[in-house]
């Protein structure tokens, strides 16, 4: 049985292999090389691995899950995907010392291409990496479709493996159902979702279905899903956080609490879910778990790529909240916050929009002790920062800020944090709503008001193709709400559609000009890729003009 | 101060996971060892099949009693995907390879190339490995892979040469955890494990089962493992 019936060459394959035990990497690199193997790196830390990937690019990864301290195999193979590490065609495989189905169910959105379980020999480590060679080679028109983000391509594709019933039929359907809800086409999905899952309990496609149903607005249905998944697998950690949207979707945070708590207490070391956790305690107004639950999305996400300065600032907020029970708590609290921020300052040094918010919590925790010359200092200081930041705030961190401003006795700096945030948000009910508040004028709410009426014609307009109606009342509400940043895109939009038919280089002038009134949104804005799409193309319009 | 009593099947499956880790090691070098031994000399290197041998039983034991007592807290995770049978097979087959060397023992493997199905790959491999590693004690010369479809049902059969299952065994299929038998020091705890893994596996109404039978393939014993 030694030798092989396929003839795949591994001659010119780059390795890399990554185990904590020294013992394990040079007995995994024997093997490598006994299959042809020249090109071989070895690393002994998630860390180690990480850095290495940046240099090059490997075909072929060998990592073991359990690696000591620091990143484990899964927050590794996470961070490759979301830095984008990894080439689509490229191979990881999870070397794992016992059953892998925990580490799948808990992590189903970041796969390896294969668990393999330790012991194993040479021969069966062979024939594995052949089978994953021969399903790259095979699939290699559809990686390569997806690297380009051709999803109409790659559907196609798809279809054609589906159709001819090949051996990757299945993998090509459940690509194809993800694809499909990427671009929304919920009811597509979900018919390919349930006939897989309709009678088997097949993890991803059940998950899938469910997500789907929210995805299309059903919460009530989706509750139902998400419950039957969980019962019927209730180590498949994902469909909590699937249930625990739905429930807030309902209306029913105590309740996305109390599944999420669940969720944490199978699956401790997701950062997103502590993180979301946190969220929903806080509002809840559970300030304990509150605090636990941003400590441990602070303390796992040392080690990850979710490691985010929101936990930091949010646990310090929650412990500042805290303070006033007794001395000694308080005393270790205020100690936290300290550590907290400074360790939050020391990793995000040059983000101008974490020092202003570090300096506004310790302001607050300087108000809390009675300290105001410290709290007076930290808040001049912020408004400061505040005026070098070069983009706007998202509206929740907005209204943190406003918030914070107020309360150190900043409330003009308060209004024109929210009345900046208004201008591009003013469709945002929360921030219209805190605005009004502090605004005795309301003229700008009123105004907004006529905007987005003016905007939801258009919108109706657009879809019928007359768009010389819509751009009348898209360019009227764009008037009104000059910084909003739905109004202003969909504007664009119609100026660029207008343009195809009439080529008039005004338009492509009038249409960069509403474009730059939106320049400063927030890059983490959901619309912010549309943006950049939408100044690309007029950019390239203009030139071929 | 908790209850010592109560912490114990928590600090149970702990060590179990620590000697397993230990094992694996352990296993991976053995492995290497024979590696090292020059290919004509391996059949019927009796001392190093019998450290193969039983430390894969050990390894096999502990996989299963982990997975059994995370069943017990429904913590056993259930990953129903669509897999190739042969090269799940073949891939089985390939894990005992140099056992199977060493004790001289011919593998045959029976499947079509085409045959996917939906099962947990892992935990369908711990089952099957604990029986192969069963047989390879028992089988006189030969060992039979075999996956095939039967009345809608996916169908892995693991046959030996030896001298089958012991009438008792086979009578009382359901009830595999008689209690040790002192001749053999079997616990019936693979079998027990394999029912219960099958049961996992479901389509619509029906599940899997597990079933033992004597002299229809080989000779010898022959187990069953049904998977709608």
């Amino acid at each position: 049985m030694d030798e092989h019936p396929t003839m795949i060459s591994y001659a010119d394959k780059s390795f890399l292999i990554l185990d904590d035990f020294p013992e394990f990497r040079r007995s995994l690199r024997t093997m490598v090389q006994q299959l042809g193997a020249e090109d071989i790196d070895l690393a002994a830390t998630g860390e180690e691995a990480i850095s290495l990937c940046a240099n090059r690019r490997y075909d072929i990864i060998l990592s073991d899950y359990n690696l000591g301290e620091g990143k484990d195999g899964q927050q590794v193979l996470e961070e490759l995907i979301e830095r984008k590490l990894l080439r689509r065609g490229a191979i990881f495989v999870m070397t794992t010392a016992e059953n892998s189905t925990a580490m799948v169910m808990g992590a189903l959105e970041y796969q390896p291409d294969a668990y393999i379980t330790k012991p194993f020999n040479k021969v069966a480590l062979q024939a594995r990496l052949d089978k994953l060679m021969e399903k790259r080679l095979a699939l290699a028109d559809i990686d390569q479709a997806l690297e380009k983000n051709d999803t109409a391509r790659a559907i196609e594709l798809c279809d054609r493996e589906i159709q001819s019933k090949s051996r990757y039929a299945l993998a090509c359907l459940r690509t194809k159902a993800e694809l499909l809800e990427q671009e929304e086409r919920f009811d597509e999905a979900a018919k390919i979702y349930a006939s897989l899952s309709a009678d088997r309990p097949v993890p991803w496609a059940m998950l899938g279905l469910a997500r789907v149903t929210l995805g299309k607005g059903e919460a009530e249905a989706a509750r139902k899903q998400f419950e039957d998944v969980i019962k019927q697998l209730p180590t498949l950690t994902p469909a909590y956080d699937g249930l625990a949207k739905t429930w807030v979707g309902l209306g029913e945070p105590i309740k996305a609490q109390q599944v999420l708590l669940e969720a944490v207490r199978r699956s401790p070391k997701a950062v997103l879910r502590q993180s979301e956790l946190g969220k929903i305690a806080s509002e809840n107004g559970d300030l304990e778990t509150a605090t636990r639950a941003f400590r441990q999305a602070v303390n796992l996400g040392r080690h990850s790529i979710h490691k985010n300065p929101d936990n930091y600032l949010k646990l310090a907020d929650c412990l500042v909240k805290g303070i006033g029970s007794n001395p000694v708590e308080d005393k270790r609290s205020s100690d936290e916050v300290m550590k907290t921020l400074h360790e939050l300052d020391t990793d995000y040094k040059g983000d101008k929009q974490i020092s202003m918010r570090s300096l506004l919590t310790q302001g607050s925790l300087a108000k809390k002790q009675n300290r105001s010359k410290d709290a007076e200092n930290a808040a001049v200081g912020a408004s400061k920062l505040l005026k070098e930041l070069d983009s706007g705030l998202a509206p929740s961190i907005a209204l943190e800020v406003a918030e914070k401003f107020q309360t150190l006795g900043k409330t003009e700096v308060a209004r024109d944090v929210l009345q900046n945030c208004a201008e591009l948000y003013s469709d945002n009910d929360q921030i219209r709503a805190k605005f009004a508040e502090l605004e005795t004028d309301s003229n700008v709410m009123k105004q907004t008001d006529q905007a987005l009426n003016l905007n939801g014609l258009g919108i109706t307009e657009f879809e019928q193709k007359k768009y010389d109606d819509a751009l009348l009342h898209f360019r009227e509400a764009v008037k009104l709400a000059p910084r909003n940043i739905s109004i202003v895109l969909n504007t664009a939009q119609t100026l660029v559609e207008k343009y195809r038919l009439q080529p008039d280089a005004r338009l492509l002038t009038e249409c960069q000009g509403y474009l730059d009134q939106v320049r400063s949104m927030p890059t983490d804005d959901k619309r912010y890729k549309r943006f950049q799409g939408l100044l690309q193309l007029t950019q390239q319009l203009k030139q071929a003009h | 101060m908790s209850d010592p009593a109560a912490l114990f099947p928590t600090v149970l499956a702990s060590s179990v996971h620590d000697i397993k880790n230990s094992l694996g090691m352990l296993l991976q070098s053995l492995e290497a060892v024979v590696e090292r031994v020059p290919p004509e000399q391996r059949p019927g290197f009796h001392e190093l099949a019998v450290l193969q041998y039983e430390a894969a039983r050990v390894n096999n034991s502990l996989v299963q009693l982990l997975a059994l007592y995370k069943l017990d807290n429904q913590q056993l995770p259930l990953n129903i995907g669509y897999h190739m049978v042969a090269d799940f097979l073949q891939e089985q087959g390939l894990r005992n390879q140099n056992l199977l060397t060493l004790k001289q023992i011919e593998l045959e493997l029976d499947v079509d190339d085409e045959l996917a199905w939906y099962f947990d790959y892992d935990l369908i491999a711990s089952v099957i490995d604990n029986i192969v590693t069963n047989s390879i004690r028992y089988t006189h010369s030969k060992l039979l892979l075999r996956a095939c479809v039967e009345d809608n049902q996916l169908v892995f059969v693991v046959a030996d040469d030896g001298p089958g299952y012991p009438r008792a065994m086979l009578e009382q299929s359901d009830k595999y955890l008689l209690g040790i038998n002192r001749s053999t020091g079997s616990t019936g705890l693979g079998l027990f494990f394999a029912g219960e893994i099958a049961r996992l596996h479901r389509h619509g109404e029906q599940h899997g089962r597990v079933e033992l039978r004597n002299g229809q393939c080989l000779p010898g014993g022959e187990f069953r493992l049904y998977l709608p």
